[in-house]
């Protein structure tokens, strides 16, 4: 788990971890400036073939990895908002998941805001 | 959910069942009660269903595909005709191609992507199922207005989808055409072709014969791909325990298909197969009445050993699954190990899943309890047969009445050249590189040539160079202007373009594709395509070996125009000696076989110019066609000519600047004596191809010509940067470049 910190970020250790709670920082916005980021996680929808999870699942046993029966791949997709998430915001978002980031006939998308 | 057994059919004969749901007609349903004696268990009601389907029985296209089968040309080099998954053709030095072009068009419609690539993956699979190695892929493509976004979306997907597929494969992509037209709008066509070569030993049938012989599934685990109806199965009359499935587009994964086809392969060459299908449409339940059907009769299946992907899916849903990259194969009990062997080696699943049997009826059991019974050949071979009504449409005459030959035309030199370069910029007529050249052209390292070429060739023995030549092409608007015509035209500029490049055409395959086979009109635009497929087939000696047909290409009223794909397979003895269409070399000679008349029906000109199509399409000359194809292969071997290039869509213009642009050097054109210069270059008669003859060949060539009686009239010369036309204009090789390849990048890029 990583800490981001204004001005860099450290590697945390875990009593770091336990006492914390964090704030989202953006990596590209000055130190201090509040943003938003909503998550945007793709999967193909539960029926269909899955070729490269396939392909993941069946490197585990070779390299010496046991008891995963099933591995499906997806895409996490972070978008940094300008701005506050309302509801407004998180419709726009829905959309561009809908029309762009998830290929509707064959993907699910859920969205998350992570604040 | 009660398991429906046979068991349990024959003990409620009245319970209801959903066939109307699954698309079967009430006579249908009664013949298959008929053919049981009983009412039919939900897994063979699916079964029936979907192979009794137009996709899969052919139901309404039987009747007209028969005339190939009635008026095939005797031809020594056929080796297996129609019926088997792909033609196979006799090319020489023991060698056997096996060729055949299929269509995927409503998937790639849904799923451009995985339409396209599931395309390719089906009809790689059906050349494999042959016993032939896949060595080359070719894709006929139309689309709707090219301004629309909903064309860029189609047509984006469809080539990365080919593109992505094909190349992760290793099969190089050699031709094919992209054609753009509004009527193709919600209805793209996305048609495959594979080649495949084999030794002649290796040829490989889809029968099961020999009791007690092994059934063999192998290849990727079964999933709930492709289900569409069967899950109205589980819902409506039957306790639903479960979700309810969503037919699920299929996904390609073109790795498991390169390590099914080593496999399969190595499994040819160590001859553990008596008879082998691949599973395409409607999976299992295909493979297995068709190989059942094609041997001795009878076959025994536990269908709870298929391996699965989802677990939650019914016997009936096993049965009709459309998981891609499958195969079905019959191995004598001795070779079983040997076979499971090879599989495991190439990390591909394969699992008995049962055996041949010495009765006549395809019985599945699952879990113990059987759950079909039935003939096979009833499933397979003897689904219905419609004589569906035709009839001449109405607006026919009216459409051959409204003559192009009367369109406005270019009244000077100034709008002549404008003509040109309209032509040539628009979509239909301009560089197809931009898409083309996403596909891997050269992987195996035997291609010879690629589009834009005449035709796409390939290499396929590295000692002795011989090779085979395949081109398709499939005019639509000609086919609406007159089917009959249009389909003898497709034929024609398919068999042109191989001996264009030198090969002589031995074969033919043929994708029909076509509206609603409900439409009266349509069905008569089907009956007279295969009637003029037919019949030119038989003139020009090249029989149909295989194809495919899709209907039910249609948005509400609105078919597609009809558009019969023709594919034509040549052979090469020595591909050094191929005939490429640039014009390379200044200095050559030009010349324009065949004879030019003022035939603009269906033209591109008509399109690009005026937004019309009316009239007659060009005449067909098939006497004609033979011997330029004769002329043209004769001065391919005999080194008489360095470059040659049919004409067709844009005629004589397009065909030049195509040639100048290719060899990177213009041309000075005299228009013949008493000729007008607007008919000579964009009138669209058939039969006709430009050469480049080297001037030491000129007299040779012409003597032959003159000889075998075929119209060589000199037109100009091979010269400067510039194609200029004397009298007329002259534009530089710079601006003809600039309107030939900047349209499709612009439109798709």
């Amino acid at each position: 788990m990583r800490v981001d910190f204004p001005g860099g970020y450290a590697e945390s250790t875990s009593e770091v971890a336990t006492a914390v709670t964090f704030e989202v920082t953006s990596r590209t916005t000055p130190p201090g400036v509040h943003v938003a980021r909503v998550v945007v996680d793709v999967m193909l929808k539960p029926e269909i073939l899955d070729p490269q999870g396939q392909a993941v699942q069946r490197a585990l046993p070779r390299l010496g990895f046991e008891g995963i029966s099933d591995v499906r791949q997806g895409k996490r997709f972070e978008l940094e908002v300008e701005g506050p998430v309302d509801d407004d915001a998180l419709a726009r978002i829905h959309k561009i998941a809908e029309s762009f980031l998830a290929n509707t006939v064959i993907e699910d998308f859920t969205v998350r805001v992570e604040s | 959910m009660t398991l429906d057994t046979v068991k349990n059919a024959e003990q409620t004969p009245d319970t209801a069942l959903p066939w109307a749901e699954l698309g079967l007609k009430p006579d249908e349903y009664e013949r298959i009660t008929g053919i049981l004696g009983r009412r039919p268990t939900g897994a063979e009601l699916a079964m029936y269903s979907v192979m009794w389907s137009e996709h899969c029985s052919y139901k309404s296209s039987k009747v007209h595909l028969r005339q190939f089968g009635e008026k095939a040309p005797a031809s020594s080099a056929m080796l297996v005709g129609i019926g088997e998954n792909a033609g196979v053709v006799d090319v020489g030095q023991g060698y056997a191609v096996t060729f055949k072009v299929e269509s995927h068009n409503h998937p790639s419609y849904i799923e451009p992507y995985q339409g396209a690539a599931t395309g390719v993956g089906g009809i790689v699979r059906d050349i494999l199922a042959m016993g032939a190695r896949p060595v080359a892929v070719m894709d006929p493509l139309r689309f709707g207005d090219p301004d629309e976004a909903d064309t860029k979306r189609v047509a984006h997907g469809v080539v990365a989808g080919i593109g992505g597929y094909g190349n992760c494969l290793g099969l190089p992509n050699i031709g094919g055409e992209v054609v753009f037209d509004p009527c193709y709008q919600g209805n793209p066509l996305v048609n495959a072709l594979c080649v495949g070569v084999m030794r002649h030993e290796d040829i490989h049938l889809a029968k099961a014969s020999g009791p007690g012989n092994k059934v063999i599934l192998y290849g990727a685990r079964t999933g709930g791909d492709g289900i569409g109806g069967v899950s109205v199965l589980a819902s409506e009359t039957f306790e639903s325990t479960g979700p309810t499935k969503r037919p699920a587009v299929q996904v390609g994964d073109p790795f498991q298909e390169k390590l099914l086809i080593e496999c399969t392969l190595e499994i040819f060459r160590e001859k553990l197969v008596v008879g082998i299908q691949d599973l395409g449409g409607a999976g299992l339940s295909c493979a297995t009445s068709e190989l059942a059907s094609a041997g001795t009769g009878g076959m025994r299946i536990e269908l709870d050993t298929v391996p699965l992907r989802d677990a939650t899916l019914s016997p009936e849903e096993i049965l009709m699954s459309e998981s891609q990259e499958r195969m079905c194969a019959v191995v004598e009990p001795h070779n079983v190990d040997r076979f499971l062997e090879i599989c495991e080696k190439w990390d591909v699943i394969a699992t008995v899943i049962g055996e041949v049997t010495d009765g006549d009826r395809l019985e599945i059991f699952w879990h113990g309890e059987q759950i079909v019974d039935v003939p096979p050949r009833t499933v397979a071979h003897e689904g219905p047969v419609y004589e569906r009504p035709y009839a001449r449409p109405q607006w026919q005459d009216a459409l051959q009445a409204d003559d192009a030959n009367r369109l406005p035309r270019p009244e000077n030199a100034d709008e002549l050249r404008d003509a040109v370069l309209r032509l040539v910029a628009s979509p239909n007529q301009a560089s197809k590189s931009w898409i083309t050249a996403q596909y891997d052209k050269y992987v195996l390292g035997n291609t010879v040539l690629a589009q834009p070429e005449d035709s796409g060739m390939v290499r396929i023995d590295e000692e002795t160079n011989l090779g085979v030549a395949v081109a398709t092409d499939g005019n639509g608007r000609y086919a609406k202007l007159d089917p009959y015509a249009g389909a003898q035209l497709a034929l024609a500029e398919a068999y042109r373009n191989v001996a264009a490049t030198g090969a002589r055409p031995l074969a033919v395959s043929d994708c029909l594709n076509f509206g609603s086979p409900e439409d009266p009109g349509v069905m008569w635009q089907f009956a007279e395509a295969t009637r003029g497929l037919a019949d030119a087939c038989q003139v020009l000696g090249t029989p149909v070996t295989g194809g495919n047909v899709s209907l039910y290409n249609q948005t509400g009223e609105t078919a597609i125009h009809p558009t019969p794909v023709v594919a034509v397979l040549g052979v090469i003895d020595d591909v050094t000696r191929r005939t490429p269409m640039a014009f390379a070399e200044e200095g050559q000679l030009i010349y324009l076989l065949g004879e030019t008349r003022e035939e603009f029906g269906g033209s591109a000109w008509s399109q690009v110019a005026h937004g019309h199509l009316g009239g007659l399409p060009p005449k067909v000359d098939l006497e004609r066609e033979k011997l330029l194809a004769e002329i043209l292969i004769s001065g391919s071997r005999d080194g008489m000519i360095d470059a040659a290039h049919d004409l067709s869509d844009g005629g004589l213009v397009q065909a030049l600047v195509e040639s100048c642009l290719k060899g990177g050097n213009g041309a000075r054109i005299v228009i013949p004596e008493g000729a007008d210069p607007f008919v000579a270059l964009f009138s669209e008669s058939a039969g006709r191809a430009v050469v480049s003859v080297p001037r030491s060949e000129e007299l040779r060539f012409t003597d032959m010509c003159r000889a075998r009686g075929l119209a060589a009239t000199r037109i100009g010369v091979v010269d400067g940067d510039a194609l200029e036309v004397q009298g007329q204009f002259s534009i530089t090789l710079a601006a003809l470049r600039e309107a030939y390849e900047g349209t499709i990048p612009a439109l798709l890029g």
